[in-house]
């Protein structure tokens, strides 16, 4: 049963919103690009793990710039934590308070700090500029403060509630000293917090330019526009799909510690257009730090209903508006104080994959995909070099996408909410004692289908000195990505020490040795899902599928058949 | 060296990048915009300084593509652009298009739906008796009637609103990357002028300017064939690189310095291979450089082509990091990682200065602005003299574009015939 909804009948000024949509987007990169230039740490500067919201007093998101799915939302929890603490009163232009705790501010794991200014129309505060930056060390026992083996938030790094760092322009040195005397290379700390404060005050600067430029009155209704669009949008979206309870279940090969594999239930209901997700069933809060906080919950769930309804909408408080969530107390998803949740990117990603899974009936055939990797396989060497000097080399591996109808799934990519680049072999072998084998997509890691699951990525490293230590974090080593209307799932990860002299051992998802020289490690990273059946493919496309060396021939017999195999290698071969 | 068919992508846009870099220097402006509008897409770059930014690598339709090239953005805002309202009630204006076929319903070629060059027709910004000089007739009552179904009536406006509406919408997008094109180039548009060509950026560059806060817009004669006209004039170059991976300092020099010796002597005969006399031909050289641990490399350039000794070298990278990051680097050894010997030849040929086509023109009309519609002049541009001086409104027209000049700003005509537009607090 689908609402009658007329065409244009709640906007007030459909071109004011479509033009102040344009600006508060330019205004939020602006922020975030002037964020990335001015900062030191790498993951700001170059990865770009930071976002830049703008929010009404009423709490609302407003715009935020298209930088990491991951962030979608997490600054508002932050806002919220500012609206409750602090009273409109006891705002001046030039406040600026930080936070970065899941438990007490919203926070998404204590690495992403945030940093939110008040904005001041006619003498009074209006709107709240914001940023959240991931900083490269929050303390805590292991550099980098995202160890997938803490077990409590105590030891995760320092925990930042709402608090004031800056007073009508004057920052508070002392507060300011204490943060970053807890941070790893405090000096580069403080120079990314400072950047942080920069950022929003030209943020605040250009919001003002803005509101004199449209009136606020107007830009209040234009924002209001905006976000009853947005709304409008995804209802109109969800309520293009059928009536239904929709179901998936997905799972993590352990909770960071213990050697059980943990349980991700979704249960999406669609009523018109109202959506709901249920995540009763979900398993136990994890031991390590994999458990996954409300509010990077929330922008897991924005990010899903986004790419799978409609991509191209604004992320303001229309998405989040959209849908509701249920998930138990005391779960992976829903954890309690203190609970660690620093390594949760496998979590979030599993979890899209799991909400992308269940909404596969309810889409039409024309827009399906089989799953995805889901998944990344972090790794990281240290050691010295033989000049003497110390060297960390951290990478992460994507692996093959879902095939799509009409596609073979990518191959080698990130997928859902985490996005970065890998390390080019010219510049790893330069720079690091290491001597790379391979850089390949692995054979026969698609699934099989009517269209490939995208294949996963191998990486084989020898060490050129003693005592390299290997911290591995990966996940998918037990469970495939599943295939989808017939389609067969990928291969799973998996990951080989080969010691000098000695066969090739396999290793456990997460784990720390140390290599010697001539030790080599082998990473192979899991495949995208098939869609459709794999007696469907036409030969022509499976001897392409052979001839470069995509699938084995052992392997095309198993999955496709023996005739189809036959008549493919009845086919010419390019030369 | 091979010829490199990739370096093809985008010469047109990256030749008019070049010539409104040396535009900007005759007319001595240090910052400047481009603003390339064509049909189906609108190229923007930033340069300060006369200089032509590079980018070591872009993507071309999702591809990357690791060759030096003109660091520009191209955005899918044209004049065929699609003007559509959608079921929501948002209005958005791209980036779908309508291309050269069907093209704008005005065209009479069969497009159904409004674009961008639909609303300026029905603002009386574009001539209703034609364009290219009449050669293109145009159906402005089919493009009211095409906006009427799609926007006005579906937004509850009329159609001259609508219209207006359009435009904005279209601006505000065009605006939007103008400004992420600056910041990420760490550069302030409000003190930037913007150079507009293509057939529409002169029609658009009023607002822009205003949208922008910006300085300025330049409008260069004939804009509608800028590009191709650059590719036929100016100069040609190609870069020559090897990539090196030498420590800065005199052990490794001799290395480095026969490498700069082979790139010279392929430069100079491709030079040679392309007709370029030996007096005209030049080698300014880059080194991709970086201070040991450091993950991303700095370009610092010697214009004369002369690779400097090891020391030297240092104290170049030193003040280049401190203008590009703002921090220095004390006491730390660097890198080279690429050696780049651009090959330039000032061509024998002169550019092309065609002299402009005498229209016959309506001397006013009525037009479609921001405040309401007014009788607005309209003048030839061939027959504008130097020193001409007018405020706005107006409009300028020439065979190749329509420049609109909008109330609040003032137009003069400068000594090489091109049109520059200013506020009249600032002008």
């Amino acid at each position: 049963m689908v609402e009658e909804l007329p065409i244009a009948p709640a906007l007030v000024d459909p071109v004011e919103m479509a033009v102040t949509g344009e600006r508060l987007r330019a205004l939020c990169e602006d922020v975030g690009e002037l964020l990335v230039r001015s900062a030191v740490s790498s993951n700001i500067k170059e990865r770009r793990d930071c976002s830049t919201g703008l929010f009404d007093l009423r709490g609302r998101l407003v715009a935020q710039a298209d930088h990491m799915p991951i962030h979608i939302g997490s600054l508002l929890w932050g806002v919220r934590a500012l609206l409750a603490k602090v009273p409109p009163e006891d705002l001046q232009p030039g406040d600026a308070f930080l936070c970065n705790d899941p438990y007490a501010a919203g926070g998404t794991h204590l690495p992403d700090i945030s940093v939110l200014s008040p904005v001041f129309v006619d003498g009074r505060p209006a709107y709240l500029v914001g940023n959240i930056a991931h900083h490269a060390d929050v303390g805590g026992p292991v550099p980098g403060s995202v160890s997938g083996r803490s077990t409590s938030i105590y030891a995760e790094g320092l925990r930042l509630p709402l608090i004031r760092l800056a007073r009508a322009g004057r920052i508070d040195q002392d507060l300011l000293d204490l943060v970053v005397l807890n941070m790893r290379e405090p000096d580069d700390r403080r120079h990314d917090l400072l950047a942080q404060l920069g950022a929003n005050a030209k943020g605040a600067e250009l919001l003002q330019a803005i509101v004199r430029d449209t009136g606020s009155a107007t830009l209040e209704a234009a924002i209001d526009d905006l976000l009853a669009y947005t709304r409008r949008r995804i209802a109109m979206a969800v309520a293009a799909l059928p009536d239904g309870d929709y179901a998936a279940e997905r799972w993590l090969d352990d909770d960071g510690i213990g050697d059980d594999p943990v349980r991700l239930a979704v249960r999406v209901q669609v009523r018109g257009s109202a959506l709901h997700v249920d995540l009763t069933g979900s398993g136990p809060e994890a031991q390590g730090a994999v458990n996954l906080s409300a509010s990077s919950l929330e922008a897991t769930l924005a990010y899903c209903v986004k790419a799978l309804l409609d991509p191209s909408v604004p992320a303001n408080d229309g998405l989040l508006q959209a849908f509701t969530v249920e998930a138990p107390l005391g779960s992976i998803v829903n954890p309690r104080p203190p609970a660690a949740v620093a390594a949760r990117a496998v979590t979030s990603n599993r979890l899209a994959g799991c909400v992308f899974q269940a909404l596969q009936p309810a889409l039409p055939p024309h827009r399906r995909m089989a799953s995805h990797n889901d998944s990344t396989t972090l790794v990281a060497l240290a050691g010295t070099r033989p000049d003497g000097t110390p060297f960390v080399y951290p990478e992460s591996l994507g692996g093959g996408a879902g095939a799509m109808h009409g596609a073979d799934g990518a191959e080698g990519v990130h997928v859902h909410t985490v996005n970065s680049t890998n390390l080019p072999v010219e510049v790893l072998e330069a720079h690091y004692p290491l001597r790379c084998h391979r850089h390949a997509l692995v054979t026969d890691s698609g699934g099989a289908g009517r269209w490939r699951g995208g294949r996963g990525i191998e990486r084989s490293l020898e060490a050129l000195v003693d005592g390299l230590t290997v911290t591995l974090r990966s996940d998918g080593h037990r469970f495939p990505a599943p295939g989808l209307d017939g389609g067969l799932p990928g291969r799973t990860t998996e990951v080989l020490l080969t010691r000098v002299g000695s066969a090739p051992e396999p290793l456990p998802s997460k784990t720390t040795l140390t290599l010697m020289r001539g030790d080599r490690l082998t990473l192979r990273t899991l495949g995208g899902g098939g869609l459709g059946p794999p007696s469907a493919r036409p030969a022509s496309t499976l001897a392409h599928d052979l001839a470069i060396g995509a699938i084995s021939e052992a392997a095309a017999r198993a999955a496709y058949g023996d005739a189809l195999v036959e008549a493919v290698l009845g086919i010419a071969q390019p030369a | 060296m091979t010829p490199v068919p990739v370096r093809l992508c985008l010469s047109g846009p990256a030749a008019g990048v070049a010539a409104a870099a040396r535009l900007a220097c005759s007319h001595g402006l240090d910052l400047v915009a481009t603003f390339d509008v064509g049909g189906t897409s609108t190229d923007v770059a930033v340069l300060r300084g006369g200089e032509v930014p590079f980018t070591p690598a872009r993507e071309i339709d999702g591809l990357p593509l690791r060759t030096p090239m003109v660091d520009m953005d191209v955005i899918g805002a044209g004049g065929g652009s699609l003007a559509r309202v959608d079921e929501a009630g948002g209005l958005t204006v791209g980036p779908d298009s309508a291309g050269a076929d069907p093209g704008p319903v005005a065209f009479g070629r069969g497009g159904t739906m409004p674009t961008l060059t639909d609303a300026l027709l029905v603002l009386g910004r574009l001539d209703p008796a034609g364009l290219l000089g009449g050669r293109v007739p145009v159906d402005v009552a089919a493009a009211a009637a095409a906006l009427e179904v799609a926007i006005a009536r579906p937004l509850g406006l009329d159609v001259q609103r609508a219209a207006l509406g359009v435009v904005r919408v279209a601006v505000a997008a065009m605006v939007r990357c103008l400004r992420a094109q600056a910041v990420r180039r760490g550069l302030d548009l409000r003190g930037a002028w913007l150079v507009a060509y293509g057939g529409a950026g002169p029609t658009l560059a009023a607002e822009v300017l205003r949208e922008a806060r910006m300085a300025g817009f330049l409008v260069p004669p004939e804009p509608g064939i800028f590009c191709a006209a650059a590719l036929l004039g100016g100069e040609v170059a190609a870069d020559h690189s090897a990539t090196l991976l030498a420590a800065v300092d005199d052990d490794a020099w001799p290395r480095v310095v026969a490498a700069h010796q082979r790139l010279r002597d392929a430069a100079d005969a491709w030079l040679a291979g392309e007709g370029v006399p030996a007096a005209a031909r030049s080698f300014p050289l880059t080194l991709e450089l970086r201070f040991r641990g450091q993950g991303h490399d700095l370009a610092v350039g010697f214009a004369d082509g002369r690779l400097p000794p090891p020391a030297e070298v240092l104290a170049a990278l030193a003040a280049a990091h401190a203008r590009a990051l703002g921090t220095t680097v004390e006491g730390r050894a660097a890198e080279l990682t690429v050696l780049r010997v651009r090959a330039v030849g000032r061509l024998a040929t002169a550019a092309p200065h065609p002299r402009p086509t005498p229209l016959q023109l309506h001397p006013h009309r009525r037009v479609g602005l921001p405040g309401g519609r007014e009788t607005v002049a309209v003048l030839d541009r061939a027959a504008l003299v130097p020193g001409t001086q007018r405020p706005g409104a107006c409009i300028v027209q020439e065979l190749t574009s329509t420049t609109l000049v909008l109330p609040g700003q003032r137009l003069r005509v400068a000594a090489d015939g091109a049109l520059m537009v200013q506020e009249m607090r600032d002008g």
